[in-house]
């Protein structure tokens, strides 16, 4: 079972900054070729990243180039360009932070809208 | 004493110290990791600190700063590249072996501070700059030959 419940799914096309804020979990919304659109406390604060210096960023090669591969970024474009992104793997995030290790989503909802979530893994 | 260095090798020496770096590494790591990958980041962390060293040695005298300032960025590549290595390879480790190396993933870390230290004397437009290229190098070079 994902852990983006189902409360969350059901209201991502219209979810704002300050629903987003509210989650115990990453939250990023992104267009098509990767661009941040939505970013949330949660994910900011692991990442070590400022909201306001996300937005408008590539987010697989700007915002968090731990994900500038063909395992990450590689998925969503795949997933994007097919039009049934929804994929959740592990993942390790080192990029001026504590080495973490954390699950990730990839999700394109029924609006078209492009979302990554992510959240911490225990091992 | 006054210093025999101008200003922006003095900084790159205070803000890669070999003390701080291994600090930082320690602080990085102490309660995720075991002690011997601690203390082998503590080497590593430390070894990038003299390599610094040597390079403000080498340079730091000749009051070119702009040489300087261009030998950073160079070194900052080195090292992002040197990250991206590790990101890498950890994350093909996890997917095909279900774990990544606790010291892959623990230089990875490191290194990525030392970037972070090194990225506090260059110009933000700079980081952008070499940001682009590491993303996508290949896009970089000629398209036929």
């Amino acid at each position: 079972m994902s852990f983006v419940d189902s409360s969350t799914l059901t209201t991502l096309p219209a979810l704002d900054q300050h629903q987003a804020d509210a989650l115990d979990f990453g939250v990023v919304k992104v267009d098509d070729d990767g661009n941040v659109l939505l970013y949330n406390k949660w994910e900011s604060d692991m990442a070590g990243v400022p909201v306001a210096s996300a937005m408008g960023k590539n987010f697989f090669t700007q915002v968090a180039p731990c994900t500038n591969n063909r395992l990450f970024f590689g998925r969503f474009k795949d997933g994007v360009s097919a039009g049934n992104l929804d994929t959740e793997f592990n993942y390790t995030f080192t990029y001026k932070m504590k080495p973490t290790n954390v699950v990730i989503r990839l999700l394109r909802d029924g609006s078209s809208t492009n979302w990554v979530f992510v959240a911490k893994r225990t091992v | 004493m006054t210093s025999p260095f101008p200003p922006l090798a003095e900084r790159l020496k205070s803000k890669l110290d070999p003390q701080d770096l291994d600090s930082t590494a320690r602080n990085l790591l102490a309660d995720s990791f075991s002690e011997p990958i601690v203390e082998e980041m503590s080497a590593y962390a430390t070894g990038k600190g003299d390599l610094v060293a040597e390079l403000v040695d080498a340079l730091g005298e000749a009051g070119d700063e702009e040489e300087l300032y261009r030998t950073i960025t160079d070194l900052w590549l080195e090292l992002k590249f040197e990250w991206a290595r590790h990101n890498q390879v950890m994350n093909y480790q996890l997917i095909r072996k279900g774990e990544a190396d606790p010291r892959v993933m623990a230089r990875g870390g490191v290194c990525s501070h030392v970037i972070m230290a090194l990225e506090s004397l260059l110009r933000p437009r700079d980081i952008a700059g070499l940001t682009s290229l590491v993303a996508a190098p290949l896009e970089h070079c000629p398209s036929e030959d």
